[in-house]
């Protein structure tokens, strides 16, 4: 084969490699827009991102069962002090939601009286509330049968729901009023009013038809609250519901899309620009960035189905990563003189490089927290797509020799800057180590003072303003707690019943003024409570002397007791009735059953953990702190994977650098423990630790360019811009309001702006710049 | 307690999607008793219940008194054959048997018998607006022989009650309940005293 068939042979090559990679970029472009506009595949759920709860999957399963009870619908109270004045208030926001076809009017159950009624009907001698299972103990049947007279004429009694004949006493009217809460709440006009705290506030609510992470879904709900607050400026709102935290999230994500993409997009043209001054670098980066992002969307539905939107707004600083590869590309095409000459100089370090980047962030992705996994296939994705677009693009990217100086020129003026800002450092290399070890002394402190931090809030992405919003709702309509409730377990449902009336009984004995639950058992007594109350009603009531027989005395005529069901209601014909999808589920699981009960109101854990001690099978779930301890754990386990990484990494670059790896290590581990001390101030959390990771591998590059090349006007420029975009999309990152991207991007701009700025320090050029490598002993800066 | 729950178990509540007064020519009268009871400052006066329970072949008589005072209070105080007085306040319900002991009822039950009492004083005091929350009212007559038909306005509150309705002349002389059980009460008034408001009073 001869010189010209191999150079023929290469270029057909290259023209089928470039003609597949385009087709897959249209098939990548046609796939998401098709995503996109059908499958509306993004999301703003923030339970998805969230690890599951690896110890009781049914204990998971039911809680998120209890969460999607508060997702799919919305409650927003408008304070009516004056409630014919709110109600005109309360009239228009319905209207203005309801005109959303996404959104449907709560049905109070129109005719689910009448099914409670039926339900319960056919038991009514053997279901007693609390109340009046103490009245007949306590009494004699002579008092009972003077209480039963007396109230025969009050005017306000209990509603009579069964009648005489099958219920003299009106154990059923007591029983059904027991379920009413002890809220003050009544109609008006069709709303509820609600008084709490001596305001009082109409309940406007609306049932979601979708998702409340459907975008649609949200601009419809928040079109309709703004339309309203701009009509009604004087009306005071509080919000409940999932949408609401939805909607928000969604809306603080584009924003952060926007800034981030937006300005690090707009960064890196000025860079490209000031340095090539000419188009044709700025179109492969462009196209590079574009095709980065499309695959890695791709690949990340492919994968996942659904995107949240934090992953997209992490996703944005990927442009700037993405850009390296294509920065280090032209560069070296400069130098080269040629794409192609360029591809084959650096095609290790790219491959090296772009290798370990996705390593770097595929090392989350063995993390157990879904929304850290998606970032990091995004990411690796995107990477992956960067480099491979580089490949394609390398021959066709033509470098005249009217343009090969140029950026030359620019990277000598840069350099002389460079050097200016270097020289007295390293003239004075005592002190230079002696501030170094100052500054690592700094950030220990802070490290050490700063803590950590494990608090959930830290996966939050609603303002506070909404969160206060929703504590009030949930306090003032007394919703139940998602984060705290008991878990009961047994092996057949007489028993779970048993074991929550049991608890029941503990939480009525606290005695806790504001404290209100919700269980099952208040609903459905176990078959053993029904035989037992129904055995105390045929003595107390129903006997020869029993209080039926002295209340028809009283009442001169001759009576006779109802007759007495043999049967019990059981779970299953309770589970059949429309009432049990309203209460708390009750699930078999294996051999076992579970349920749960809710709590709401003034929550004191220490007491409520005390009760769940005292009953077998119970236990106080509070999510917030298993969540908490969850965060706490993978911390640990990331700072163990950290550190093993950044052992290996030692070993592996004395075995290529030898006694010249310190060099390279120690600005990263300075630069990293800078970060991580900056960080700390709001105390060390779980994401923080893992930037650390994205650190190694972007800083490393840096520390590279300098062993391999000494400190020349390309490796100065090259890294100059190489962290330049990264620290700029990171920078943007740490302005984030969603506590996640702030200490990502804090993490990471900071350990980046220091690999930048320190790794020079220990990089003095020898007397002629620019020639070949330079490994001059430098103030050994941490062991001195 | 889920939403949904509590807005069935507040089995007063409808889902009227906006009041829908009446649209017909009753109307006019309605409005005419609804402000001839606005201008009363206070009224008190006798009653006779009767009470059929579907079973019983003897229906249960009582007696007493009742009072009400525009925006404050209605007294309603049973003497014969026992004596109690339950004494409603825009604030809340208050009861005490013979022996004078005032009886709190289960907070559970309170919240119940509010919604009661806030029909029931909606009836005597002939707070007509409160009463459209509840029930669709229709008049017929004229202002000196009138009746009133209330018809609950949801499936929950029918599942109590069935019908009320209330008859008069100058005041409300007859009131009678029917309940979904069965169970009817005749309520007979006779108005003592009348106090109207002043003018002053009349207009705030």
């Amino acid at each position: 084969m001869t010189q010209g068939t191999v150079v023929q042979e290469r270029k057909k090559l290259n023209r089928i490699y470039a003609l597949v990679w385009l087709l897959v970029l249209c098939a990548c472009a046609i796939f998401c827009a098709r995503e996109v506009t059908t499958a509306k595949p993004f999301h703003s759920n923030l339970l998805e991102l969230l690890p599951r709860d690896e110890r009781n999957p049914v204990l998971h399963e039911l809680s998120v069962l209890l969460a999607s009870r508060f997702q799919d619908k919305l409650l927003v109270l408008v304070r009516s002090d004056d409630p014919a004045q709110g109600i005109e208030q309360a009239r228009d926001l319905q209207a203005r939601l309801l005109a959303s076809s996404r959104l449907a009017a709560v049905q109070p159950g129109e005719g689910l009286q009448q099914e409670l009624l039926d339900l319960y009907r056919p038991f009514s001698q053997q279901l007693l509330s609390a109340h009046s299972r103490a009245q007949l103990q306590s009494h004699s049947p002579a008092e009972l049968a003077d209480g039963a007279y007396r109230e025969l004429f009050n005017p306000v009694a209990a509603p009579r729901p069964f009648g005489f004949a099958e219920d003299p006493f009106n154990l059923g009217g007591q029983w059904l009023t027991s379920f009413v809460p002890q809220l003050k709440m009544q109609e008006y006009q069709g709303f509820p009013l609600v008084e709490a705290d001596s305001q009082r506030w109409l309940l406007v609510t609306a049932r979601l038809n979708d998702s409340p992470f459907d975008v649609a879904v949200q601009q419809d709900v928040t079109g309709a609250v703004q339309a309203f607050r701009a009509h009604w400026p004087q009306a005071q709102l509080l919000t409940s519901g999932m949408i609401f935290h939805a909607a928000a999230g969604t809306e603080q994500a584009t924003n952060e899309i926007n800034t981030v993409g937006l300005g690090s997009t707009i960064g890196i043209i000025a860079l490209v620009l000031l340095v090539f001054r000419r188009i044709t670098p700025l179109v492969a980066v462009m196209l590079t960035m574009t095709s980065a992002y499309m695959l890695a969307l791709t690949v990340s539905l492919l994968v996942f189905g659904r995107i949240h939107i934090i992953t997209l707004a992490f996703g944005s600083t990927l442009l700037g990563v993405a850009g390296d590869y294509v920065l280090h590309f032209l560069v070296g095409s400069q130098r080269e003189g040629s794409g192609l000459a360029a591809r084959h100089h650096l095609r290790y370090a790219m491959a090296i490089g772009a290798l370990t980047g996705m390593g770097a962030y595929l090392l989350q992705f063995a993390t157990p927290f879904p929304g850290l996994q998606q970032m990091a296939v995004f990411c690796s994705a995107g990477i992956f797509g960067a480099w491979m677009t580089v490949l394609a693009l390398a021959p066709y990217y033509k470098v005249t020799p009217a343009t090969q100086h140029m950026p030359l020129i620019a990277a000598g003026w840069f350099f002389r800057i460079g050097q200016g800002f270097y020289r007295p450092f390293w003239a004075h290399r005592r002190w230079v180590g002696a501030a170094l070890v100052v500054l690592l002394a700094v950030a220990l402190l802070a490290i050490v003072r700063g803590g950590v931090n494990d608090a959930v809030i830290n996966l939050n992405t609603s303002p506070k303003a909404l969160l206060s919003s929703e504590q009030q709702v949930q306090q003032i309509l007394q919703q139940p707690s998602v984060s705290q409730f008991f878990y009961i377990e047994a092996d057949s449902p007489e028993q779970l019943l048993v074991r929550a009336q049991q608890l029941n009984e503990r939480l009525a004995g606290l005695n806790q003024d504001g404290l209100r639950w919700q269980s099952l058992a208040q609903y459905l007594p176990s078959a053993a409570q029904q035989t037992a109350d129904r055995q105390l009603v045929a003595d107390k009531l129903y006997g020869e002397q029993g209080a039926l027989a002295l209340l028809c005395q009283k009442l001169g005529t001759q009576c006779q007791p109802p007759t007495l069901n043999q049967q019990i209601l059981t779970p299953a014909a309770f589970d059949a009735s429309a009432l049990a999808e309203l209460l708390p589920p009750m699930q078999e699981q294996g051999s076992g059953w579970r349920t749960l009960v809710t709590v709401s109101g003034h929550i004191q854990s220490g007491s409520l953990g005390a009760v769940a001690n005292q009953v077998e099978g119970v236990t106080l779930v509070n999510q917030t702190d298993d969540l908490s301890q969850l965060l706490g754990r993978y911390r640990t386990s990331v700072s163990e994977l950290l550190a093993v990484t950044l052992l290996l990494l030692a070993i592996g670059l004395t075995l290529r650098y030898r006694h010249h790896s310190w060099r390279m290590l120690v600005p990263l581990m300075l630069a990293m423990t800078v970060a991580l001390g900056v960080a700390a101030v709001e105390g060390i959390t779980l994401f923080h630790v893992m930037a650390l990771l994205l650190v190694i591998g972007i800083g490393l590059d840096t520390a590279v360019f300098y062993t391999e090349g000494g400190f020349t006007p390309e490796s100065w420029l090259a890294s100059s811009l190489a962290c330049g975009t990264s620290i700029l999309a990171f920078g943007l990152l740490s302005l984030s309001a969603v506590p996640v991207l702030h200490q990502f991007g804090l993490i990471i701009l900071v350990g980046i702006l220091g690999c930048w700025l320190l790794t020079p320090l220990f990089f003095r050029p020898a007397a002629q710049p620019g020639s070949a490598p330079v490994f001059q002993p430098a103030p050994p800066a941490a062991e001195s | 307690m889920n939403v949904r729950l509590l807005l069935i178990l507040l089995f007063g509540l409808s889902t009227l999607a906006g009041g829908a007064m009446g649209e017909t020519q009753n109307d006019a009268l309605l409005a005419q008793l609804s402000a001839r009871s606005q201008a009363i400052q206070s009224l008190e006066g006798k009653f006779q219940q009767q009470k059929t329970i579907a079973v019983l072949p003897v229906p249960l008589n009582s007696n007493g008194r009742f009072s009400f005072e525009q925006g404050k209070e209605v007294v309603w105080e049973t003497l014969v054959p026992v004596q109690s007085r339950l004494t409603l306040t825009p604030g809340g319900i208050s009861f005490a048997d013979a022996k004078g002991e005032q009886k709190t009822p289960a907070q559970a039950q309170q919240a119940g018998a509010e919604i009661v009492a806030k029909i029931f004083m909606g009836v005597i005091a002939g707070e007509l607006d409160s009463l459209q929350d509840y029930f669709t009212l229709s008049a017929t007559g004229t202002a000196s022989d009138w009746q009133i038909q209330l018809v609950p306005r949801s499936a929950n509150l029918s599942a109590y009650i069935t019908r009320i309705e209330l008859r008069g002349g100058q005041y409300t002389e007859h009131l009678d309940i029917a309940e979904a059980n069965g169970d009817k009460t005749y309520i007979v008034f006779t108005t003592d005293k009348v106090v109207p408001k002043t003018a002053a009073q009349a207009q705030p």
